[in-house]
C-alpha cells in the first residue's frame, strides 16, 4: 500500500516540547480521536508509549467533563 | 498526605453571574476551610458541551489547583454531590508543574466559546488516510474490528445462547 516509502512517525508532543498533556485542551486532543470519537492507536498518532498513555488518560478525562464526546455519529 | 490536586466542575451558565460566582467561591471555601491551599483559580468560561448533561447543552467551566489531603477530597466530593447545581465535576492528582501549565494554558487554550475553527492544521497527521470527507470507516476501522474479531470469534456466531450453554 505504501510501497517502499513509509513516512517517519513523529510524536507531536515531543515535537512541540509538551510534557503535560492537558485534558482541558480540546483543540489538541481533537487531533487524536477519529470521527467516531475513538482514540487513535499509536501506529497512527506516532506518539511514544509514554505520551500515548498520557494522551489516553487525558482524552478519558476530557470525556467525563464533556469536552470530548464519548461517541459521535458525525464529526462536528 | 499532602498532594496537589486539580478540580474542574461545570455549573449551569443560564444562572445569573452572581450565582455562578457564588458557586465557584463555595468550592474555594470548601477547600480552604478544610485546610487546603489554593494555588490557582481557573475561570474557563462558558462553552458547548460535547453531549447533553441534565438537559444542558452549554456549561460554565471553572476549576482550582490546590494543595490538600485525603479528608479534604472526601469533603469536596460530598459537597459536589449534595449540591445539584454542580452538573459535572472531576478531581484529579495534578502531576504537572503549576507554573509551566499556567503558561501552556495561557498560550493555547479553548477559552473562546465554541471554537468552530474546524479541525486543527493537518500537518502532523501526514500518515493518516487522506480520503477527504468520505473517509469515515476507512481501513483503520476495519483494522480495529479485525483485531477484536479474533477474541470474540468463538462466541460470535453462536450468539447469546451459545455463551450460556458453554457455562452450564
Amino acid at each position: 500500500m505504501f510501497g517502499d516509502f513509509r513516512r517517519r512517525k513523529v510524536d507531536w508532543f515531543h515535537e512541540n516540547k509538551i510534557d503535560y498533556v492537558d485534558y482541558r485542551n480540546e483543540r489538541i486532543l481533537r487531533r487524536f480521536i477519529n470521527e467516531r470519537g475513538k482514540i487513535l492507536p499509536r501506529r497512527i498518532t506516532g506518539c511514544t508509549a509514554e505520551n500515548q498513555r498520557k494522551l489516553t488518560t487525558a482524552i478519558k478525562r476530557a470525556r467525563i467533563l464533556a469536552i470530548l464526546p464519548f461517541e459521535s455519529e458525525t464529526y462536528r | 498526605m499532602i498532594r496537589i490536586y486539580e478540580t474542574t466542575f461545570i455549573v449551569n451558565p443560564q444562572a445569573e453571574e452572581a450565582v455562578v460566582d457564588r458557586q465557584v467561591k463555595d468550592i474555594a471555601d470548601v477547600i480552604t476551610n478544610s485546610g487546603g491551599k489554593i494555588l490557582q483559580e481557573d475561570r474557563i468560561g462558558t462553552r458547548r458541551l460535547a453531549y447533553e448533561i441534565k438537559g444542558l447543552s452549554h456549561g460554565h467551566y471553572a476549576g482550582f489547583i490546590f494543595e490538600g489531603n485525603n479528608e479534604l477530597l472526601t469533603g469536596l466530593d460530598r459537597f459536589y454531590r449534595l449540591n445539584e447545581q454542580y452538573v459535572r465535576f472531576l478531581t484529579v492528582i495534578f502531576d504537572g508543574d503549576v507554573e509551566k501549565v499556567k503558561v501552556q494554558r495561557a498560550t493555547d487554550y479553548f477559552h473562546r466559546d465554541d471554537d468552530r475553527g474546524g479541525r486543527p492544521d493537518r500537518g502532523d497527521r501526514e500518515d493518516r488516510p487522506r480520503g477527504g470527507g468520505g473517509g469515515r470507516g476507512g481501513w483503520r476501522d476495519r483494522d480495529d474490528r479485525g483485531e477484536r474479531g479474533h477474541g470474540g470469534g468463538h462466541g460470535g456466531h453462536g450468539g447469546g445462547g451459545g455463551y450460556r450453554g458453554g457455562r452450564g
